[in-house]
């Protein structure tokens, strides 16, 4: 029972992992339905510019979040102006299969620059173990966590009652009536990157921090992509309990079955939930007014 | 009196299709102007021209005297122009008053990236928006009881109003409104033609409207253009258009 309840809040706290980038997806699909394949790219790579600026400028982890925020939000900007905005009126699968070459194309240029080998971040996350009763759970995966809650509540309380926020949900309910009101789309289209850029961002320094980086650490978003569909495309709230739930369930399949249940225990849930609820547990019924 | 809007020749297609072809109409400051004809008759698409959706392929639109043919739908609203829509265009999923006070996002001084960070004169902001929201659109148009309530449930009626308070709540110079009356029943639109009257008396907007509603425009209005197949086939003031042969023919079909 012990081991059970270790296993279930080591699980809750590896979920929580999944859970900012699934947000940052979820922002950009929202407003500009545009499913971002880029999202895990995005993720590895503020990693990396977290690692180019404190392991090889030594600036130090305040400023290298600084810094690492900073640059993600330029890259997903320039995403968003410098390729998609072009696109605008296209089908939206030519946006999405441009997400696509996008993560390509940023998983090629941190090869390039950083190489293919896996590489430390600095340990700003205290290691010591933290003890719940007679529960051990790492020191590193308890922070995270808690660094995971604090950004998503700050999030969610701008999402839900800044006017930005509300520009943003008005945006996403009906564009052309948003355009009426004064609300410059475009610009949330923007905003709405650049916000997935911060999400990416501190998903990939959390998670970076515990296990290292490659440039391969963007394909953990495979299973963002199955905590998406879970909670649903269009849900904030829905996201935040599918990211843990399935990293609860990995943790203690991994646990009790072994790793080869593990990879693929995600997906077989998102399949039998997508068959009797294909909008995701909390998604939203879209029904379209003629 | 003034012209607000002139609007000289406009034309537009959609594909094959001539939704408008050369229609030229004008609404005078502090009236109320009605479009009429039958469906199809190209009545929205000329709304959708005013308010930026569409872009004539021939034609001149002026507000206030300067050409806005180029400017983005979500410029014009700055300028003044606010409209409700045909389909309830309401954000469901939102309570009222953030539906109503997304009518004023426009004037808003923080704009998406500032507001964001949601310090003190950004709150005073949104305070003094709510209170001007409390005091002049919902005591006027009574929406006191569903103020908090969300929009998803509200009867059709109810959301037509909250669709025009938040139309008003920018104090528009010219209303666009998308027909008020369709789908309601008669008390309902005696109550809805009350509002448009007084929006004018007391605030001095500038309306706009479209109805199919033969009565209550005729009721309501002060000057009426007839549309039919995307071309103006008369206009005038109320009693003549009522009278004109080509709008009889419109209505009943030829004799």
């Amino acid at each position: 029972m012990l081991q059970f309840l270790e296993f279930s809040v080591i699980g809750v706290a590896s979920g929580s992992m999944y859970v900012l980038a699934a947000l940052g997806f979820v922002i950009i699909f929202k407003s500009t339905n545009i499913f971002n394949f880029a999202m895990g790219e995005m993720m590895m790579f503020g990693a990396y510019l977290f690692f180019a600026a404190t392991v090889q400028l030594q600036l130090g982890w305040p400023l290298g979040i600084v810094l690492a925020l900073a640059g993600s939000i330029l890259t997903a900007i320039a995403i968003e102006r410098g390729l998609l905005q072009p696109l605008l009126g296209q089908p939206v699968i030519v946006l999405v299969l441009v997400t696509l070459g996008v993560g390509s194309m940023l998983r090629g240029i941190a090869g390039l620059i950083w190489g293919p080998d896996i590489v430390q971040l600095p340990d700003f996350l205290p290691r010591a173990p933290i003890f719940i009763g007679d529960l051990l759970v790492p020191g590193k995966l308890a922070w995270g966590c808690l660094a995971v809650g604090i950004i998503a509540t700050l999030f969610i309380l701008y999402y839900r009652f800044s006017r930005a926020g509300i520009a943003i949900r008005a945006t996403s309910s009906d564009q052309l009536t948003a355009e009426g009101m004064g609300i410059n789309i475009r610009r949330i289209f923007t905003l709405t990157w650049a916000i997935g850029g911060v999400l990416a961002a501190c998903s990939g320094i959390v998670v970076g921090s515990l296990n290292g980086i490659t440039p391969t650490l963007g394909l953990v978003a495979l299973n963002v992509l199955a905590v998406v569909m879970l909670g649903g495309m269009t849900s904030v709230g829905g996201v935040v309990i599918a990211g843990i739930f399935i990293g609860w369930v990995e943790t203690l399949v991994g646990a009790y079955l072994g790793a080869a249940w593990q990879a693929f225990m995600p997906y077989l849930i998102v399949l039998l939930v997508m068959t009797f609820k294909p909008a995701g547990l909390f998604g939203e019924q879209q029904i379209e007014r003629i | 009196m003034a012209e607000l809007l002139e609007v000289d020749g406009i034309s537009l297609a959609f594909g094959g299709i001539a939704a408008l072809s050369g229609v030229s109409t004008s609404v005078k400051q502090g009236r109320i102007t009605a479009i009429i004809g039958p469906n199809g008759a190209g009545k929205t698409s000329f709304f959708n021209v005013v308010s930026g959706f569409y872009r004539p392929s021939a034609g001149a639109v002026k507000f206030d005297g300067a050409d806005i043919l180029a400017m983005p739908a979500h410029r014009r609203s700055t300028l003044g122009i606010a409209r409700t829509f045909q389909n309830i265009a309401l954000f469901e999923g939102m309570t009222v008053l953030e539906n109503i006070k997304l009518g004023a996002h426009a004037q808003l001084k923080a704009n998406v990236f500032t507001s964001g960070i949601y310090l003190g004169w950004a709150r005073r902001e949104e305070a003094a928006l709510t209170q001007r929201v409390d005091e002049e659109v919902i005591e006027f148009l009574q929406l006191g009881e569903i103020r908090d309530r969300e929009i998803a449930g509200l009867p059709y009626g109810m959301q037509k109003r909250v669709e025009l308070a938040r139309a008003l709540v920018m104090r528009p110079r010219l209303l666009l409104v998308d027909e008020p009356f369709a789908g309601m029943n008669v008390s309902e639109k005696v109550s809805m033609a009350e509002y448009l009257r007084r929006c004018v008396t007391e605030w001095g907007t500038t309306t706009l409207l479209i109805d199919h509603d033969m009565e209550m425009v005729m009721g309501l209005s002060h000057h009426v253009a007839v549309l039919n197949f995307g071309k103006l086939i008369a206009a005038g003031d109320p009693e003549t258009v009522r009278r004109h042969p080509a709008v009889i023919e419109a209505y009943l079909g030829a004799e």
